[in-house]
């Protein structure tokens, strides 16, 4: 476990304006934590961005910018020029961008980011889907999920794009995906992103009680089982080459995860069939990557 | 804490929008409609020791390596954890939340590595010098000792009256050595009995009476139940027929008994019986036990009847003694009738009741009769005991108001940690007592922490092979490696353990580290359910009232 900094002993991060039982929070807690006061947060438009505070109020012990949805990646990346050009190197520059403004909005930014490895830490709570602005489908959701734009009888009928492997093929030195539930993962994830320069990707679940339709108490419980399950599986990529599984899963029923959730309510016997070979799949083919030398394949899913 | 801030006017307003002051002015705290709340339950293991041990508190400590602070706790309130590890009949383990999910922890195990450790590694701290209180303990059984330990702990001048040369009572004369070694024995009763005055061959009414208590402030009774009961059958004050826990004492004491060859008949089917019996057979013997009733009735601790049975004794049931002879040869003629079972009777076990014309005989050349033992309470001149609890309108006037009793006099399950149990209530009797205070029975009821408390998925099962490997492998003799792995599976039923998870996982930073464990910042704790759904222990719950 990577120790306490104490970083919020001043009363800080306490009455911020998240759901209960908000995932994105508790990631948030730990990452600052983690990184410490020499930090600038890069926000775009989403749920972090309006449970901060109000105007003039914020709860982030660290400076923390705002920006346009689409232009957080660019934002970051000025924001890291110009602690560059005035010898300020030391301070980590960290994205805190929802599924939305990384999968979707910003991703034209993101890829070139990526591609000019810039020296940011990009970390994505994903809560698969644009919960802020009312439950709208996102590349992020998952298939088969209800959403305001994907109501009963038009449920999503993509698969979740597969942002990692995306990110993969641009060879940046770090990608990791991290679940709340597993914490002193987390946190290791994040100290050794920090230490490294370049681009680094956190892809981390964000349990949403409201858009997930489920109960504020069972956050933690569905972030630890969307991993049991192998629906979101714990990993590192190493410069886009070096796959390493960070934890063995139980590889549980998928049905465990989704029967918990709202938003898997109206899914078919033949739809959850779908998800678990699909996953299973998914875990097949990470488990043969697995700290093998081989390069990746740039096909991960079988459609 | 900040204040909310208003701009009254364009220049309050700061040229770029940039924040000026905290959150937490927000008490976000009025969202809630249901709020966690701290409540430790009772472990199932704690609860069910009778000599009130912190057994999920030494655990614990135990975990985390800190077997110094673990024995002194056991120490608290139990001070012969060595020959409770090998005598308890755990009931602490057989009641283990864990029993379902993999297998109970062994804490009975863990005892006697904890017993073993106190043996070799501990020094205990130096005793306070004795004040001017004085008393006496009558009896150097479990509960003797556990009374006289507890004075002395406290600074209470004590001396310690027994019959017998050696201290240790039934733990000493009673217990057959394959169970509990006396030379194993004797270093415990010596950490025990540190800056206590020991008078053996000293029994209360033969060698001293009233008269000589009258210098005690306070006199503690623990001289248990040694009296065999009678069968009130024909013949059984014949020569062959012996009191099966003299039989006991005798090979204790280290007297030769020899059996050679010899049939030997056990009437009973209690604890004394099995370790007559066993005793018998280790001697030579060719032993048989008879008992009245069937196997399930048996008093005996289950384990002691499953070592019984995996040794060549024969085992007779529903057969009950009703004539006893002597022959011609020295030899001695047993008759016996068959039983069946019948209603269930007083203490809820069906009552055996004889089948008419089923007599038969059985030769013996002696024959131990174990069928329960009584108090011997002579050396009071009214019987001192009415039917179930001890009557102190009974006793002497000299006597009776400082007098306080323990062990197997009490109408509690005749067991070491049920004496010891109520040894050590009995000093913090006789000490409030000193006090001028009395001390009453708690109130509350305990909240056991039950299965369903466990959040089981913060739990690993372990492999059960590797865990007998490693746990048993040494012939039951573990190392601190392996006592810590093992303590290490325990679920801490009820108790908050440090673990964090309420810490780590509240989204509001709303639990806080104290000194006395996690408190919760109602303010701005939003009632998200999260810490308590995520204990692993239940020693947390959400209040729908708010």
């Amino acid at each position: 476990m990577i120790e306490e900094k104490g970083i919020f002993s001043g009363g800080e991060f306490c009455g911020h304006a998240s759901c209960p039982g908000c995932g994105e929070k508790i990631i948030l807690r730990h990452i600052l934590d983690v990184l410490g006061r020499k930090t600038i947060i890069v926000c775009p438009a989403g749920c972090a961005a309006v449970t901060d505070g109000i105007f003039p109020h914020s709860i982030s012990p660290v400076p923390f910018m705002h920006t346009p949805f689409d232009a957080v990646a660019s934002c970051a990346a000025g924001v890291r020029a110009g602690l560059e050009m005035s010898g300020r190197s030391e301070v980590t520059v960290m994205v805190w961008a929802g599924d939305g403004a990384t999968f979707d909005i910003g991703m034209g930014a993101l890829s070139a980011i990526a591609e000019r490895n810039e020296n940011i830490l990009y970390i994505c709570y994903d809560n698969e889907a644009y919960m802020n602005t009312g439950i709208q489908r996102s590349s992020a959701t998952p298939f088969g999920s209800w959403t305001t734009t994907t109501p009963r009888g038009r449920l999503k009928s993509e698969p979740k794009k597969d942002i990692n492997f995306i990110l993969a093929s641009h060879k940046i030195p770090y990608i990791a995906t991290a679940s709340p539930a597993f914490i002193d993962d987390l946190r290791e994830k994040v100290n050794k992103a920090k230490e490294i320069t370049g681009l680094r990707f956190l892809h981390v679940l964000s349990p949403c009680p409201p858009g997930w339709k489920s109960d504020p108490k069972d956050s933690i419980t569905l972030a630890r089982l969307a991993v049991e399950c192998n629906v979101f599986p714990l990993f590192e990529i190493e410069n886009g080459e070096r796959i390493r599984l960070s934890y063995r899963s139980q590889s549980l029923p998928v049905t465990e995860y989704l029967d918990m959730q709202g938003r898997f309510r109206y899914l078919s016997e033949e739809e959850t069939e779908t998800i678990q070979s699909r996953t299973d799949e998914y875990y097949k083919t990470l488990n043969s990557l697995h700290e093998s030398e081989q390069p990746l394949r740039m096909t991960m899913r079988k459609e | 804490m900040s204040k909310f801030i208003v701009f009254k006017s364009l220049d309050d307003m700061p040229d770029i929008a940039v924040s000026k002051a905290r959150m937490d002015w927000n008490k976000t705290g009025s969202w809630r409609s249901s709020t966690p709340r701290r409540e430790d339950k009772t472990p199932p293991c704690n609860f069910n020791c009778p000599a009130g041990e912190d057994i999920r508190g030494y655990l614990d400590l135990l975990k985390h390596g800190k077997i110094k602070e673990a024995f002194e706790l056991i120490l608290q309130t139990n001070p012969m954890p060595l020959v409770c590890g090998r005598v308890c009949y755990h009931p602490c383990q057989s009641q283990c939340n864990r029993e379902n999910f993999d297998a109970a922890i062994d804490i009975r195990l863990m005892e006697k590595f904890m017993g073993e450790w106190g043996l070799e590694d501990y020094t205990p701290p130096g005793l306070p010098s004795p004040g001017s209180k004085k008393a006496a303990v009558i009896g150097a059984g479990p509960s003797g000792l556990s009374a006289a330990y507890y004075l002395r702990r406290e600074g209470v001048n004590v001396t310690l009256f027994d019959e017998n040369e050696h201290p240790g009572g039934i733990l000493y004369y009673g217990i057959p050595s394959y169970r509990l070694p006396n030379d194993l024995l004797k270093p415990e009763l010596d950490r025990i009995l540190q800056g206590i005055a020991f008078r053996s061959r000293k029994r209360f009414g033969r060698d001293f009476g009233i008269g000589e208590l009258e210098k005690y402030d306070a006199v503690f009774l623990g001289t248990g139940a040694h009296k065999s009961k009678v069968m009130r059958i024909n013949g059984e004050d014949l020569p062959g027929v012996k009191s099966g826990l003299d039989f006991l004492k005798k090979v204790n004491s280290g007297e030769k008994v020899f059996l050679d060859g010899k049939d030997v008949i056990v009437i009973g089917g209690g604890n004394t019986a099995c370790d007559v019996a066993r005793t018998a057979y280790r001697l030579g013997g060719n032993v048989s036990m008879m008992y009245r009733r069937t196997v399930a009735e048996m008093p005996a601790f289950a384990e002691e009847i499953e070592q019984l049975k995996s040794e060549p004794i024969k085992l007779e049931f529903l057969v009950a003694p009703s004539r006893i002879e002597k022959t011609g040869d020295g030899k001695l003629k047993n008759l016996y009738i068959r039983m069946k079972l019948g209603e269930p009777d007083e203490s809820g076990r069906s009552r055996p009741v004889p089948v008419p014309g089923s007599e038969f005989e059985v030769m013996a050349d002696i024959v131990f009769t174990a069928i329960g033992e009584d108090p011997d309470l002579s050396f009071f001149d009214s019987a001192g005991k009415s039917s179930g609890d001890f009557d102190f309108a009974s006793v002497d006037k000299r006597l009776r108001d400082k007098l306080f009793v323990g062990g197997d006099i009490l109408p509690n399950p005749r067991t070491v940690p049920h004496a010891v149990g109520s040894g050590r209530l009995a000093a913090e009797k006789i000490l409030a007592f000193f006090d001028g205070e009395k001390i009453e029975q708690p109130k509350s009821i305990a909240v056991v922490a039950g299965p369903d408390d466990i959040n089981l998925r913060y739990f690993v099962k372990v492999n059960l092979d590797k865990r007998r490997k490693n746990l048993y492998g040494g012939d039951g003799v573990i190392g601190e490696a392996q006592a810590i792995e093992e303590a290490n599976r325990c679920f801490s039923c009820g108790v908050c353990y440090s673990c964090n998870n309420c810490y780590n996982f509240c989204p509001d930073m709303a639990v806080i580290k104290s000194s006395n464990g996690y408190q919760i910042n109602l303010d701005y704790c939003k009632g998200c359910g999260i810490c308590a759904n995520e204990c692993p222990c239940g020693s947390l719950r959400m209040d729908e009232a708010g």
